[in-house]
């Protein structure tokens, strides 16, 4: 059986521990310094450690994210901070700047993973980093199918893609738009996202374009479950999903789906369907496509509906304990009693139920419950566990 | 001493304006991207024998799909029978066939808003890059640092349109197709907050420019770089602009200065003075 690798995001040591129990086999995660997400909470030393450790019990993997594009005065600071990765025993670090991979791979015992910032989309290139040591290429978004095939056919090197998430509009590496735009530097982490913004759309004599919607360069996002088999096939190593600052009920989901769509092509019983997809859409802050994989990068790509980030009302509770018959549910959105809504976990089969019986922690009974992080006990057929999620009830 | 390097938007501008500059950033068609002219592989012979004395680079800066890779390594093995300075890349393929097939032209490390700190400069020095093309978006100060550490020759924008965003997607093509409205040129702008951004789509995707010509005269003599580079495009008369470069002298810099900002109004000194923020204070 093939080994596949289902990467996934963890913006703080709470997402990667849902990371890792809803089935993920690697992390990646981004330090205090370095990274490409210089705005996110983030992970300190002694949160690397703390993760590290977590993962490694749980035999899985961390990769940390040292992607920044450096300018001269960060320069100081990376062997010091390669070498306190390497003691701490992380598994990989993703790197863009080639002054960075050299550190790593002549002064630490660090294996390295080439970052997708560097847009590496063909096998010469490809060949360039295997020879120098990289473990690991992480494909520019802008590979095709037949691309991919071509550059597994030419190189032995560990090959990661993207999956899911957002896609950035341009080759990344190449936009500097937040610089310009908002003095926010794109390439060491501070990405303000102006490929989400709307413009005006202008013709070369300067007069407005009159459409509907307004101009933006806003891609939609990526889904790749309807091919997971095909990259499967193709021999990708690890499959990358985007999005370091979602939440844990994102990864919890997304993740979730992920691991029985592989699991099941690997066991032979994987049939894409529309359940598992329309899981992933209420999610999603934007319709998802294949993007590049299938070369059908048109019109179908762009997407002209502004920003829709609401906050996600279908997660309704984490299961903290379980007993005699009872949930301890710790509210995340409100619910009330008769809801229909559905738990799923990394331990159990996804299964739905009407709420009957809520008490609170009091003992009383309550029919609403209205305030996040408020403790309830909720009367369940089925035993749950702790990290088990509920939700409204999606099909 | 430093030299000046055009980049053409015509023919025309390279047979006008070759005896006033040092030399012309050639882009090669299929396999360049960012630029408004392209060449012909098959006129590259002419092109050269005009100009002879010149100092060339050949730009082939296209992110490459395997799909370009033979004809990119065909045209690198054919531009070892001509003088030319070098060969600006972006994508590391380049320095792999360098290395592969013992390429004996110089290249350039022009990967646009990476080439940012004196280590990688060196590092790609040693990997055969003998001259370096510097980012627009670093201070004059982080310029000063990298020139001090470094062997390797230097080359930087002075004056034009920076590219700020390239896309394999045709952004342009896309919305206008979505509320069907007609493609009339390559040409066209995003407009934001009195601002106007230059956008080209041509066949390999979509290319946004900054929204204002970058004017770094005053720090010609200080900077004392390789070489500058001028791009025409969209500069109405660049030959006036390659007049005002060629009467530059220590003396009169604030005066080519205000010249060029008449010249063209919409220009700005980039981010020379001003330092980019990456941490948002909460």
């Amino acid at each position: 059986m093939k080994k596949v690798e289902l990467l996934s995001p963890a913006g703080d040591l709470e997402r990667l521990k849902y990371a890792i129990l809803y089935g993920a086999d690697a992390v990646y995660v981004g330090g205090t310094v370095l990274g490409l997400r210089a705005n996110a909470i983030n992970f300190t030393i002694d949160d690397l450690k703390e993760g590290t450790k977590f993962v490694h019990d749980h035999g899985k993997k961390i990769y940390v994210t040292v992607n920044i594009v450096l300018h001269d005065k960060e320069l100081k600071i990376v062997e010091d901070y390669l070498k306190e990765l390497d003691k701490i025993g992380v598994d990989a670090i993703i790197v863009s700047d080639p002054t960075i991979v050299d550190i790593a791979l002549n002064k630490t015992n660090l294996e390295v993973h080439l970052s997708t910032q560097q847009s590496t989309i063909n096998y010469e290139a490809i060949k360039y980093w295997e020879n120098k040591g990289v473990k690991r290429v992480v494909l520019g978004r802008e590979t095709s199918k037949e691309e991919i095939e071509e550059i597994r056919k030419n190189v032995d090197i560990d090959i990661e893609c993207f999956i899911h998430g957002a896609m950035c509009a341009g080759y990344s590496g190449r936009c500097v738009l937040s610089n310009y735009l908002t003095n926010r530097d794109a390439n060491r982490g501070g990405c303000s996202q102006i490929c989400r913004w709307d413009f005006d759309l202008l013709d070369e004599f300067g007069n407005k374009i009159e459409a509907e919607k307004p101009f933006t360069f806003s891609s939609k996002d990526l889904s790749m479950l309807k091919y997971i088999g095909d990259m499967i096939d193709l021999g990708i190593t690890s499959f990358k999903i985007e999005g370091r600052m979602r939440s844990i009920y994102y990864l919890a989901t997304v993740i979730s789906v992920y691991r029985k769509a592989i699991d099941d092509y690997l066991n032979g019983n994987y049939e894409y369907n529309k359940e598992l997809e329309n899981t992933l859409n209420r999610v999603a802050n934007r319709d998802s496509i294949p993007q590049f994989f299938d070369s059908n990068y048109g019109a179908n790509t762009s997407y002209y509906n502004g920003r829709v980030e609401l906050s996600n009302q279908d997660f309704l509770g984490v299961v903290i304990d379980y007993k005699d018959g009872y949930a301890t549910v710790e509210e995340r959105n409100y619910f009330e009693k008769g809801y229909n809504v559905e738990f799923f976990g990394p331990n159990i089969d996804t299964f739905s139920m009407k709420i009957d019986k809520i008490i609170d922690e009091d003992g009383n009974d309550i029919d609403i419950v209205r305030h996040p992080g408020e403790i309830v006990k909720i009367k369940t057929d089925r035993k749950l566990s702790p990290n088990d999620i509920m939700r409204i009830k999606i099909s | 001493m430093s030299r000046v390097l055009l980049v053409p938007n015509s023919i025309e501008d390279i047979t006008k304006l070759k005896d006033k500059v040092d030399g012309f950033i050639l882009p090669i068609k299929d396999l360049s991207i960012n630029y408004n002219y392209y060449i012909d592989i098959k006129d590259i012979d002419k092109i050269l024998k005009e100009l002879n004395n010149k100092d060339i680079f050949i730009s082939l800066n296209k992110n490459m799909h395997n799909s370009d890779l033979p004809k990119l390594k065909d045209t690198l093995l054919m531009l070892e029978n001509y003088n030319i300075k070098g060969i600006m890349y972006y994508d590391i393929s380049i320095v792999n066939y360098k290395k592969e097939l013992n390429l004996k032209n110089d290249i350039v490390w022009n990967q646009d808003h990476l080439v940012t700190n004196y280590s990688t400069v060196n590092y790609w020095y040693n990997e055969g890059s003998k001259y370096a093309y510097l980012s627009s978006e670093i201070t004059k100060n982080e310029i000063i640092e990298i020139k001090k550490n470094i062997k390797a020759k230097l080359i930087a924008n002075i004056f034009g349109y920076v590219p700020i965003f390239t896309s394999k997607r045709n952004l342009v093509n896309n919305y206008l197709e979505t509320f069907d409205k007609e493609k009339v040129s390559n040409i066209y702008y995003m407009y934001k907050e009195g601002i106007k951004y230059p956008l080209v789509e041509e066949g390999n995707g979509t290319v946004a420019y900054s929204g204002y010509v970058l004017n770094a005269i005053k720090e010609y003599f200080d900077l004392d770089l390789d070489y500058y580079v001028i791009n025409s495009f969209l500069i109405e008369d660049i030959e006036k602009v390659v007049d005002i470069f060629n009467t530059l002298d220590k003396d009169n810099l604030e005066k080519c200065y205000q010249k060029l900002s008449k010249l063209i109004p919409n220009t700005s000194e980039g981010f020379l003075y001003q330092e980019t923020i990456y941490k948002v204070k909460r």
